[in-house]
């Protein structure tokens, strides 16, 4: 540590001008950062849904697309006609995307004695109040449109909106609400489906951490002021954040990572997070300067007595958020990576900037002056009693709360389904539900069967499965080959039903391709061997959606058994994929952050006892946490998936603090009891200007209209109370009682192991 | 019209399709119309053909179909192989200018007229219209378009004439053509269709002429949609001129028959 002093003292100067210039580099970098929505982005590439999925886009195209609902009292007439002719022309003219399918452009095929006909339904829109009424009577009569493209009672309509898939979802769905705007009236228009969703979702994010950036930064600086009242207490550590913040994103960028839906609260994060190591070092060159040293000494007694402990507190936040990297959730990992950069830039800064400029700040009256108020005086008395006086209580406490704890944890629910994000009553909430309501629903699931659809058995066999399907709850709108054939069939004999020969099949196929070759290549390759079935799902919880997808998967295994190969996709398998690695990347990094926080503090405080003792409160902390979600049903997804790993990371801090002081504090005054006072009493207070700025800061977050952000930013700032506590009660409470400390008698005398 | 390249043209097209050639001259278009005419009408034609259909992916499907035609007003079509299609059966009929285009497919029964808006549609899922092959029932371009002599340029080592060409009836869905005929024998050796947005759609490659009974044939013909990069190739197995065939073939009894 000395050596750090000397580096500092050395060169403080330069050091000053360094972290300036660097800063306003990164900056330059750090404005133009991206931000990525793609839900498939999410999982790792090599994961075999992901593999599943993009081989059925490659061979059907996109299985991404926006649903775009059009609401009048009949949209038939003329001028809704043309909207949707003119709507549908201009979304395909959209870059990135691929297809569009609207009333306007769907295919009919036609037949009767005359012979066939494969041509859009609609070639002129109709002008007269008859022809409406013929257009009418078709349409009804086209079992694969009605509920898909439009209601029965011919008052909604639905254009599907594809995506190519290379293209950022992001843009594209702000191309098509910009067109959808241009047409809005006297017609309602809602939007849907999956792109659309994860587009609302993220600019929600956006919007709301944007506009609450500065007021988390308002509340930190009010509680610097409160905690020290004076001008260096607050601007150093505000400005080790923003500079941290500037850094990362900027190291972030010019990587060529773009926040993801997740990583957007990373400035938040660090703002509240990165101030801790500067308040430490900062409040002991205070408590320094009070005991009358002059500035370089105070500086050097900070660096010496704090920055040992600020390392390893910063250590283990690192460890905590990068103990994210063990998620196989690649917007977690990727998130890991921004946090733990951003940590290290603040440890960094904390321990070389701040010393750097307080050497050459004068020792100034005000920073004599801590002053105290009622309020932390009496919380410390109280602290204070409860671990002296209390302890069993504490303990009895304790323990109650773990069982109540583990009692609820079962009950958490994983999601994953973006819309769940949405209140009740907003613009993405109602468009969804009505979406799911009229054409039910927008989410493509698809099956692919690999055998030759020449075969009749297996023609059979998928229309047996189509027919069973979309029985099930939430699952609508099968679409195969079988409905073509049997539209065909229709067409040419008027019977709805599919061919049951190998030559029947083959000549309707040929018939086909005659007519329009694109009908077929929705649902069979050019070799005929693949076949895929194409249905939708409504927009249901990651819970419902899991047991629906196995019933799909029984109702596979009936029809289809072992006698074809048949592979289930699309986007409910991957966000059930998400759900999955969300529980298992979330024990994987917990386990870890929890195993290294107590190795690291093993090592650094000289002992696996210590070490145990300062992560216990924090374990209580993570099981308080998880205790709490399921009490109050708080859905464990992507973002509060992370609360847990931040909590030890962060959290642990208090502890490591109250622990090394109290090594201090036991060195210096021989007597145990005492020690442990004056630690609670001393470091006690860094510990609550920091517990209180990050609370704060999480707490600001509470103020979003965007639910995740809210139970994300509430969680966090009740696990930092928590582990506060843990920290200032919980931990002096197990020295006390694992230790039975005495007056007159230093602990480490004995128990130096 | 310059109806001097409209014969020459529709000569061209007949023997394009058709497999037949003859040897002309520009100069009087309508004598060499009359030639064809007369040489279609008196004699028959049968040939069979490999058909290759390849897509974006390379992937192929493989046809055989045989080809019989009879004068400039009567064509059909069956399917060889696979053995799943075969007898189905295609008919082009020309009467009093009118043509007419029948299809049986033996698993689904029936003689289907085929609606008039579809000959823009692919032929048996191949990349060639039913506009293209129509001159199988050897129905004349004479009146369908608009042709003009674009310049003479050198195509594979031979002298050509390059031709314009711009459909006049609705029904064809081409903007234009572009023709690349051998000025010697006046064999067409490759065609480019331009789509509605003028843009280049299709090539088509007449390779490997020969000389067989007399008559100048192309031994391979590939069509390649260069939008959607697929390819039909078209080889020729056997062709027999000049061979008797009656009449009866050429009706939608008899084809349901087969």
């Amino acid at each position: 540590m000395e050596k750090i002093y000397r580096f500092v003292k050395k060169f403080s100067m330069p050091i000053i001008i360094i972290v300036i210039l660097l800063t306003v580099v990164m900056g330059y970098f750090a404005v133009q950062i991206d931000i990525e929505a793609g839900i498939k982005d999410m999982l790792p590439q090599n994961s075999p849904v992901v593999e599943r999925f993009e081989n059925v886009s490659d061979t059907f195209g996109s299985l991404t697309y926006a649903a775009v609902m059009i609401n009048d009292d009949n949209i038939l007439d003329k001028d809704t006609l043309n909207k949707v002719e003119s709507m549908s022309k201009d979304f395909s003219n959209i870059k990135g995307v691929s297809d569009v399918t609207s009333l306007t452009n769907i295919k009919d095929i036609k037949g009767g004695a005359t012979g066939i006909k494969v041509n859009e339904f609609i070639d002129e829109v109709p002008q007269t109040e008859s022809s409406i009424q013929n257009l009418k009577q078709e349409l009804s009569d086209e079992e694969q449109y009605v509920g898909k493209i439009f209601t029965k009672d011919f008052k909604n309509t639905m254009v599907l909106v594809k995506f190519e898939d290379q293209e950022e979802p992001e843009a594209v769905v702000s191309d098509i609400r910009s067109v959808v705007s241009r047409y809005e009236g006297p017609e309602e228009i809602y939007m849907s489906g999956t792109p659309v969703i994860v587009t609302d979702a993220t600019n929600y994010m956006k919007r709301d951490l944007s506009r609450l950036l500065p007021f988390v930064i308002i509340a930190i600086i009010a509680v610097l002021y409160i905690s020290f009242r004076s001008i260096r207490g607050v601007l150093l550590p505000i400005s080790t954040v923003l500079i941290s913040v500037i850094w990362a994103l900027g190291i972030q960028e010019l990587l060529g990572k773009p926040l993801s839906i997740i990583s957007t609260v990373l400035p938040v994060l660090l703002v509240s997070v990165g101030s801790a190591y500067a308040i430490h070092i900062v409040a002991r060159y205070f408590e320094e300067v009070r005991d009358g040293k002059d500035k370089n000494e105070a500086v050097r007694q900070s660096i010496k007595n704090v920055g040992i402990a600020v390392i390893m507190a910063g250590g283990t936040t690192m460890i905590g958020f990068a103990s994210l990297f063990f998620s196989d959730l690649v917007i977690i990992q990727d998130f890991a990576f921004g946090t733990t950069i951003g940590v290290g830039i603040a440890l960094i800064i904390s321990l070389i900037f701040i010393p750097a400029v307080l050497i050459n700040l004068k020792v100034t009256k005000r920073s004599k002056n801590g002053k105290e108020t009622k309020f932390t005086k009496s919380l410390f008395a109280g602290l204070e009693k409860l671990v002296f006086k209390y302890r069993t209580v504490v303990i009895v406490f304790i323990i109650l709360v773990i069982i109540g704890a583990i009692w609820v944890i079962p009950n958490i629910k994983t999601e994953s389904n973006y819309i769940t994000y949405f209140k009740e009553g907003s613009t993405t909430r109602v468009s969804t539900n009505l979406v799911d309501e009229r054409f039910g629903g927008s989410q493509p699931v698809e099956l692919i069967v690999h055998g030759n659809i020449k075969k009749p058995d297996l023609l059979v066999k998928m229309r047996d499965f189509q027919e069973e399907a979309v029985k099930l709850p939430h699952i609508n709108n099968a679409q195969s080959m079988v409905n073509i054939f049997r539209e065909e069939n229709m067409a040419l004999n008027n019977k709805r039903e599919i061919p049951t020969t190998q030559n029947q099949i083959a000549q309707y196929l040929l018939l086909l391709e005659m007519s329009d070759k694109e009908l077929i290549s929705n649902y069979l390759t050019f070799d005929y061997n693949t076949n895929r079935i194409q249905m939708t799902m409504e927009m249901i919880s990651s819970s419902k959606q899991k047991e629906i997808l196995n019933e799909v998967k029984g109702l596979v295994d009936k029809h289809f058994g072992n006698q074809y190969k048949v592979e289930l996709t699309g986007i409910p398998s991957l966000s059930n994929e998400i759900t999955n690695l969300i529980i298992s990347g979330q024990i994987k990094s917990l386990i870890s952050a929890v195993i290294f926080t107590f190795i690291i503090t093993s090592i650094l405080l000289k002992s696996i006892k210590r070490g145990f003792f300062t992560t216990l409160p924090i374990a209580f902390t993570v099981l308080v946490n998880f205790g709490l979600m399921g009490l109050l049903n708080i859905k464990l997804d992507i973002a509060t998936a992370m609360i847990a790993s931040i909590a030890v990371g962060i959290g642990v801090d208090y502890s490591i603090h109250i622990f090394t002081r109290f090594i201090e504090e036991g060195e210096k005054l021989n007597d145990s009891i005492n020690a442990l006072k004056a630690s609670i009493q001393t470091v006690g207070r860094a510990n609550l200007y920091n517990a209180s700025a990050v609370i704060v800061g999480f707490a600001v977050i509470l103020l979003s209209s965007f639910p995740p952000l809210v139970s994300f930013g509430g969680l966090t700032g009740f696990t930092m109370v928590v582990s506060f506590f843990g920290a200032l009660v919980i931990l002096p409470v197990l020295i006390f009682s694992a230790y039975k400390l005495s007056s007159n008698e230093n602990f480490l005398d004995n128990n130096h192991s | 019209m310059n109806k001097k390249l409209t014969i020459l043209l529709t000569m061209i097209a007949i023997s394009t399709i058709v497999f037949t050639s003859s040897v002309v001259l520009a100069i009087s278009g309508e004598e060499v119309l009359d030639k064809v005419d007369q040489t279609l009408d008196s004699k028959g034609r049968k040939s069979e053909i490999s058909m290759t259909i390849i897509n974006a992916n390379d992937q192929k499907r493989n046809r055989t179909i045989e080809i019989i035609s009879k004068g400039d007003n009567k064509g059909l079509v069956q399917f060889l192989s696979p053995a799943d299609v075969e007898g189905t059966s295609f008919l082009t009929l020309t009467e009093d200018g009118k043509e007419n285009m029948w299809l049986y497919l033996p698993a689904i029964g029936k003689v289907r007229k085929i609606a008039s808006h579809m000959r823009n549609g692919s032929f048996m899922g191949t990349d060639f219209t039913y506009n293209d092959i129509s001159m199988v029932g050897g129905s004349d371009y004479r009146d369908d378009y608009n042709s003009s002599l674009e310049d003479e340029v050198k195509y594979n080592g031979k002298d050509c004439y390059l031709l314009k060409t711009v459909p006049t009836k609705e029904d064809i869905e081409y903007a234009k053509m572009k023709m690349w005929v051998n000025k010697e024998n006046y064999m067409p050796l490759k065609m480019e269709f331009y789509d509605s947005d003028g843009k280049l759609l299709k090539i088509m490659k007449n390779v490997n002429i020969e000389k067989i009974d007399g008559h100048l044939t192309p031994n391979k013909i590939t069509m390649e949609n260069v939008q959607e990069n697929t390819k039909t190739i078209l080889a020729l197995n056997k062709v027999k001129y000049n061979v008797e065939i009656p009449d009866r073939i050429f009706t939608t009894r008899y084809i349901q028959q087969q």
